[in-house]
C-alpha cells in the first residue's frame, strides 16, 4: 500500500487549476515507474533558506479556526476571511499565493509543498544565536557551555568526501551565498563548502605559498597560513565554474524571483543548476524575520509590515525556482526547506510586533514531498510557563529523512550525523527508489491494512515491527490534523492490531505507523 | 598531485596533518610581565605585534616610535594616548519624520538618511586611518562589534546622527567602567531605537533589549531565566529617544526622555532585588534612571559578577589576542575575570595587563589573528595607500561600518576569509600598490632606515607588513625581486641611478609579499 502516492493524487485532484505542468509531475513521480527513474543520489540537490530572526508560525499557517488564537493576537492576527483557505482546514497567510501561479498556496494543491508545523525542540532557547547553532549543528544541546562547532550539512559532507579539502572535487561540494554558515562547517573548523555574493563577479585568486620561519611548527600562525591558502586555492579553482555555470544556466530561467536579495540568491541557484554545477547542497539566507515592532497591520483589507513583505519575497522565490526546475526537467533531482532559529510568542508584545517564541512552521519542497501539513495544530491550553507552543516534531525530522531519503544514508548513518538514537522520521519525504530504501522496505515497520476497508464506524487496523521499539500510530484528516492516536508506547517485534473506532465523520483519512525504523502509511475510507 | 603535498613541499616547516588538524599549541604563559629575551627580542617585529593588535595596524614610524620605548612604556603611551576626532558634518543633520508624509516625500527623508549613514562611514574610516599612536580607536571597534546597532533594518533606519553619538560614547568611555558603559548604552538614542526600546510600553512590553542587554551585553546565556527577561523589559519600560525636527524633544534633539505614562510603575522583582511600586511623584525620569535603569544595570554586576567578567574577558581575549581560544588560554581569561572583578569592571587594568604579559608576546600568538576587514583597509592605507573608496572596499569584505549583520555583531575570524572576500582583498592591494608613482614609492623606500642596504630594507618592509620572522627562504625570494640577479652591493646603484627600475622592483615585492597568506594575518 502506498499511501505517499495518495497524498499526492488528494492534493493535486484538489487544485484548482493552476500550474499544470507540476500537477501532472507531481502525481506520475509517485508511481512506481516515475520512482524507478528518480535520479541517483549524487544528483540530488538540497536548497537550505534560512530565515533567520524567527519566523511568526502562527501568521504563516494560520490557526483561523481557533478563537485562543485571535484573543492572544488582537491586532497581529491573520483574519480568517483574508487567509487563503483552498484545502480544507488549511489556512496560510494571504501573502503566500505570491509568485509563479499563486506561489506556495499552489504549490500545496498541486503536491509540491509540505509544511511541518510545531517543529522545535523541548527546552527551547530563546536567543537568536544559541537557537540558531542548534539548528544549524542539527544537535540539540540545552547546555549553553556546550560549544557547537560543526554543521550537520558539515558532518554529512565530511563523511561522504573524506579526502575533502586535499583533494578537491571538480566543483563545489556546497554553496553558500554571503558570509560562511555553521552548517557547513565539518571537524577542525573545516569549510565544507564555498561561498559567494554575486557569481557573475566570482573571481579566483591564488595565493603564493613560500617558506616559513623554523619557530612558526605547530603555532595556530601556520594554522591560519594554511587555512588562507587553502581558501585561496577554492577560489581560483571554482571561480571559472561557478561564473560559466551561472550564465550558461542564468539564460534558460523564465521565473520572476523578486528584486530582492533571497530573490537574487534563489535565482543563482536555478542558474546554477540549470547551469550543471554539481554542487549537492546550496544555502541562502533571508533575514528580518525578527519582528518585534511592526510585523504587521491591518489597512483596510490589507495586510501590511514586515512580516507579509517576507513571506511575500519567501513565496515568491520559492515559488518561481520550481517552476523553473519542473520546466528545466530538473525538478526531481531538487528539493528544499527553510529553517528558522524559532517562531514568535503565542500573544503578541504591544509594538504590533511579536517576541521570541519557541516552536514554528517549517517548509519542504520539490516534486517528491508528501504534499500535506504535518503535525497538530497548536495547542493555546498548553503554552509552557513562558507563553510559547511547545515543540511537538523534533526539528531534525526532517534533517533525518533529507540523509536517509534524499542522499542515500542509511539511518544509523543519519542518527550518527544527527547525535540522536531516537530520531524518528516523518515521512515529509515520497518513499525513494534507487537510493537505500527506507527500513521498511524490507520490512522494518509496515502497515499490513485494514479489515474493513471502507468502514462505517469502527475498523482493525493490522501492522508489523520487526524489532522491538516505540511505534506510533495515528489517524489524520488528509489536512494533516490528527484525529486520534492509537498507538505511542513501546511494541515488540512482531504483527500488531489495534481498533479504531473513533467514528469519524465520512471521508478519507490517513493511518500512519512510525517506529524507528521506518515509516508507512495507507488510507482509510469511511462510508455510512 | 594532492593539493596539500605540493604545499607542504614548499613549506619549510612540516605543517600538521589533516587529521591532527586545529591542535596547533597554545602557550603555558599566562599575564606574567613579558621580559625580552635574545631569542624574543623588543624588535620591529613584536613591537609591530604590539601595534597590529592595538591599532588599525602600524606605520613604519609608529614601529620606530614604540621602539624608543620599553615593552612597558610603549603600552602605557597606547593606553593613555587621547583621541578625539572632529565630528563629521552630518553630526547634527535632522530630518522630520517619515510620519503623515507622502510617499515622494518619504524617499527624499530616506536618501538624507542614506547619504548621512555614508558620510558617517567615510568619518569613521578617515579616523581609524588617522588615529595617533593610542588603542583608543580600536576598543572603539570592540565596542561596535559588542553593542552591534544596525543602520537599515530593512525599511527602518538606525538614523546616522544617532549612530554617531553612539560611536562618541564608545570613544569616550573606552577605557573606563564597563558598568558604565552599560548603563550608558542601555539608554543610548541608538540602542533604544534598534532594539525596540524606544516601543516598550507599560502593558506592552518589548523584550527584546532586555534579552541582549543579558546575553549579548552582560553575563552571557545561562545566567537568567526567562522571568528575569520579562522583568527587566517592564523596568525598561518608558523612555525614547528625539530623533526628529517634528517631534518631541524635551532633552534636546537626538538625547532620550522620560514618558511618566508609559513607565510600568509596579513593583518588579529581578535577580532577587526589589524594585519597588513608585507613585505618580516619584515617576520621574531622574528618579526612574537612578532607582531603575542605573539600579537595573548594578543589580547585573552585583549579582553575576563572575559571569560577567568572564563573559567580556573572553571577548576581549577573543579581540585581542587570539579569535579560538583553547585550553590554557582560558587560564589567561580567568586571570583577566579577576583583575577585571578587582577592579571593579574598568576595562583598562585589564588591557594594561594583557598587553604586557608574556603571554601576548608569546611566539604562539604573534600573527595568529586574522584581519577584520577594517584592520586590512584602514591598515592598506597606513602602510601603503589609501584605497580609492575604503568604504566600499570595507562593504565588499563583508563588514558595512555601521550596519553589522545583527545583534551579536560580526561573526569574524574565518568568516573573514571567504572563497568570496579572499580576491577581493588581494585585488585591493593590488590596486594601492600598483597605483603608487614612482617618487611616491621612492618616498616609502627612504622611510625605511638604512634603506640602501637591501638586506635591511627587505628586513625591515618584511617586519612592518608581516607579522612574523622572515624565514632565510622568504628572505631570499623577496630580495631576488629587488636584485634581479645583481649582487646585493648593487642595490645602491639601481636606486641612485635608475629609480624608475627600483620603484618597480619594489612595488613588485611588496605585491608578493600581499599575496602571501600571511599578509591577511596580524
Amino acid at each position: 500500500m502506498k499511501r505517499r502516492s495518495f497524498v499526492k493524487t488528494t492534493a493535486a485532484a484538489t487544485a484548482a487549476t493552476p500550474f499544470v505542468v507540476g500537477g501532472l509531475r507531481a502525481r506520475a513521480s509517485s508511481s512506481m515507474k516515475m520512482m524507478a527513474q528518480m535520479p541517483p543520489e549524487n544528483d540530488r540537490v538540497l536548497v537550505i533558506i534560512q530565515l533567520f530572526g524567527g519566523n511568526d508560525g502562527l501568521n504563516t499557517l494560520v490557526p483561523a479556526q481557533d478563537d485562543d488564537y485571535y484573543r492572544l493576537r488582537p491586532l497581529v492576527h491573520v483574519p480568517r476571511e483574508l487567509a487563503w483557505n483552498g484545502i480544507g482546514d488549511i489556512y496560510l497567510h494571504p501573502a503566500l499565493d505570491e509568485g509563479a501561479h499563486g506561489g506556495l498556496t499552489s504549490m500545496l494543491e498541486v503536491g509540491n509543498l509540505a509544511i511541518v508545523q510545531g517543529v522545535g525542540y523541548d527546552n527551547p532557547n530563546l536567543s537568536h544565536f544559541r537557537s540558531t547553532d542548534i539548528w544549524l549543528s542539527g544537535i540539540n544541546d540545552s547546555d549553553p557551555n556546550t560549544r557547537l562547532d560543526t554543521g550537520w550539512i558539515g558532518r554529512f559532507l565530511e563523511q561522504k568526501y573524506p579526502s575533502f579539502p586535499a583533494n578537491l572535487p571538480d566543483d563545489p561540494i556546497a554553496v553558500q551565498f554571503g558570509g560562511f554558515s555553521l552548517l557547513l562547517r565539518g571537524s577542525g573548523g573545516k569549510k565544507m563548502g564555498i561561498e559567494i555574493n554575486d557569481p557573475t563577479i566570482q573571481q579566483g585568486v591564488t595565493s603564493q605559498i613560500d617558506e616559513l620561519d623554523d619557530a612558526s611548527t605547530g603555532t595556530p600562525y601556520l594554522e591560519e597560513y594554511l587555512f588562507v591558502s587553502d581558501i585561496a586555492e577554492r577560489s581560483n579553482k571554482y571561480a571559472e565554474r561557478v561564473r560559466s555555470a551561472f550564465e550558461s544556466g542564468s539564460s534558460k530561467l523564465q521565473g520572476e524571483y523578486g528584486d530582492n536579495s533571497l530573490g537574487d540568491q534563489m535565482k543563482a541557484v536555478a542558474a546554477m543548476i540549470a547551469g550543471g554545477l554539481s554542487s549537492n547542497i546550496y544555502v541562502v539566507s533571508m533575514g528580518g524575520f525578527d519582528t518585534h515592532v511592526n510585523q504587521q497591520r491591518h489597512v483596510g483589507e490589507d495586510l501590511i509590515g514586515m512580516h507579509p513583505t517576507l513571506l511575500a519575497r519567501l513565496s515568491r522565490a520559492i515559488s518561481e525556482f520550481q517552476f523553473d526546475m519542473i520546466r528545466l526537467g530538473e525538478a526531481d533531482r531538487v528539493t528544499g526547506m527553510t529553517i528558522s532559529e524559532f517562531g514568535r510568542r503565542a500573544r503578541e508584545n504591544g509594538s504590533y510586533g511579536t517576541d521570541h517564541g519557541a516552536s514554528s512552521v517549517q517548509f519542504v519542497f520539490g516534486t517528491s514531498v508528501n504534499s500535506a501539513v504535518f503535525g497538530d495544530s497548536p495547542n493555546f491550553s498548553d503554552l509552557n510557563n513562558n507563553g510559547d507552543l511547545r515543540a511537538q516534531i523534533d526539528y531534525r525530522s526532517v534533517y533525518m529523512e533529507m540523509l536517509t531519503d534524499w542522499f542515500g544514508m542509511t539511518s544509523s548513518e543519519a542518527r550518527d550525523i544527527l547525535q540522536d538514537d531516537e530520531l524518528l522520521p516523518l515521512n515529509v519525504l515520497q518513499e525513494p527508489a534507487g537510493v537505500a530504501e527506507r527500513d521498511h522496505g524490507a520490512g522494518g515497520t509496515a502497515l499490513l491494512g485494514a479489515a474493513p476497508n471502507p468502514f462505517g464506524a469502527s475498523t482493525t487496523i493490522e501492522f508489523s515491527v520487526d524489532r522491538p521499539g516505540h511505534v506510533i500510530v495515528e489517524i489524520r484528516t488528509i489536512e494533516g490534523r490528527l484525529l486520534a492516536r492509537l498507538v505511542d508506547r513501546r511494541l515488540d517485534a512482531g504483527t500488531h492490531t489495534v481498533r479504531f473506532d473513533g467514528d469519524p465523520a465520512p471521508g478519507t483519512y490517513i493511518c500512519t505507523v512510525r517506529s524507528e525504523r521506518g515509516v508507512d502509511s495507507g488510507v482509510l475510507t469511511c462510508v455510512r | 598531485m594532492d593539493r596539500r603535498d605540493f604545499l607542504f613541499r614548499h613549506l619549510h616547516v612540516r605543517p600538521p596533518g589533516k587529521e591532527t588538524h586545529a591542535v596547533s599549541a597554545r602557550p603555558s604563559t599566562g599575564l606574567e610581565p613579558w621580559t625580552p629575551s635574545p631569542s624574543e627580542p623588543w624588535d620591529a617585529v613584536r613591537a609591530g605585534h604590539l601595534l597590529r593588535r592595538t591599532t588599525f595596524l602600524p606605520r613604519q614610524e609608529d614601529i620606530e616610535a614604540i621602539l624608543a620605548l620599553s615593552p612597558s612604556g610603549a603600552v602605557d603611551l597606547l593606553m593613555t594616548t587621547d583621541t578625539s576626532p572632529a565630528p563629521p558634518g552630518m553630526a547634527d543633520n535632522v530630518t522630520e519624520s517619515l510620519e503623515g508624509l507622502d510617499v515622494t516625500y518619504q524617499n527624499i527623508v530616506r536618501a538624507q538618511w542614506r547619504r548621512d549613514h555614508a558620510a558617517l562611514q567615510r568619518w569613521y574610516a578617515d579616523v581609524m586611518v588617522a588615529a595617533p599612536l593610542s588603542i583608543r580607536e580600536k576598543m572603539v571597534g570592540f565596542y561596535s562589534d559588542l553593542f552591534a546597532t544596525e543602520f537599515v533594518v530593512d525599511l527602518d533606519y538606525t538614523i546616522a546622527p544617532l549612530l554617531y553619538r553612539q560611536n562618541v560614547t564608545f570613544r569616550e568611555r573606552a577605557l573606563g567602567s564597563y558598568r558604565d558603559m552599560v548603563t550608558a548604552i542601555t539608554l543610548d538614542g541608538a540602542m533604544l531605537v534598534y532594539l525596540g526600546g524606544n516601543l516598550n510600553v507599560k502593558g506592552r512590553p518589548n523584550e527584546n533589549y532586555a534579552r541582549e542587554l543579558l546575553e549579548l551585553f552582560t553575563t552571557g546565556l545561562g545566567h537568567y531565566t526567562e522571568g528575569d527577561i520579562k522583568e527587566a523589559a517592564r523596568i525598561l519600560t518608558g523612555w525614547k529617544v528625539a530623533q526628529f525636527s517634528d517631534q518631541a524633544a524635551p532633552n534636546g534633539i537626538f538625547n532620550p526622555y522620560f514618558i511618566p505614562n508609559d513607565h510600568d510603575t509596579d513593583a518588579k522583582q529581578f535577580f532577587g532585588t526589589s524594585f519597588p511600586a513608585r507613585d505618580t511623584d516619584s515617576n520621574t525620569e531622574f528618579l526612574v534612571r537612578r532607582d531603575e535603569i542605573s539600579r537595573l544595570v548594578e543589580t547585573i554586576f552585583e549579582k553575576r559578577p563572575d559571569a560577567i567578567a568572564q563573559f567580556i574577558c573572553e571577548k576581549l581575549y577573543r579581540f585581542f589576542v587570539y579569535s579560538n581560544p583553547t585550553g590554557n588560554d582560558y587560564g589567561v581569561i580567568d586571570q583577566m575575570a579577576e583583575l577585571f572583578r578587582d577592579n571593579d569592571f574598568e576595562i583598562a587594568p585589564v588591557l594594561s595587563a594583557l598587553f604586557k604579559s608574556a603571554h601576548f608576546f608569546d611566539n604562539l600568538n604573534l600573527g595568529a589573528q586574522i584581519k577584520t576587514p577594517a584592520e586590512y583597509t584602514a591598515g592598506l592605507a597606513r602602510q601603503i595607500a589609501e584605497p580609492e573608496n575604503m568604504v566600499a572596499t570595507m562593504n565588499e569584505l563583508e563588514m558595512v561600518l555601521f550596519d553589522p549583520p545583527n545583534v551579536s555583531g560580526w561573526t569574524g575570524y574565518h568568516d573573514w576569509i571567504t572563497t568570496n572576500t579572499y580576491p577581493i582583498r588581494s585585488e585591493a592591494a593590488a590596486e594601492v600598490i600598483n597605483g603608487l608613482s614612482d617618487n611616491r614609492t621612492i618616498t616609502i623606500i627612504e622611510s625605511f632606515p638604512e634603506y640602501d642596504d637591501v638586506h635591511v630594507l627587505v628586513a625591515g618592509v618584511a617586519a612592518l607588513l608581516l607579522p612574523r620572522p622572515m624565514s632565510d627562504g622568504r628572505k631570499n625570494g623577496l630580495e631576488g625581486i629587488l636584485l634581479q640577479g645583481s649582487p646585493d652591493y648593487e642595490w645602491p646603484n639601481i636606486l641612485q641611478d635608475s629609480p624608475a627600475t627600483a620603484a618597480l622592483r619594489f612595488r613588485d615585492m611588496v605585491q608578493r609579499i600581499s599575496e602571501l597568506p600571511d599578509f591577511q594575518l596580524c
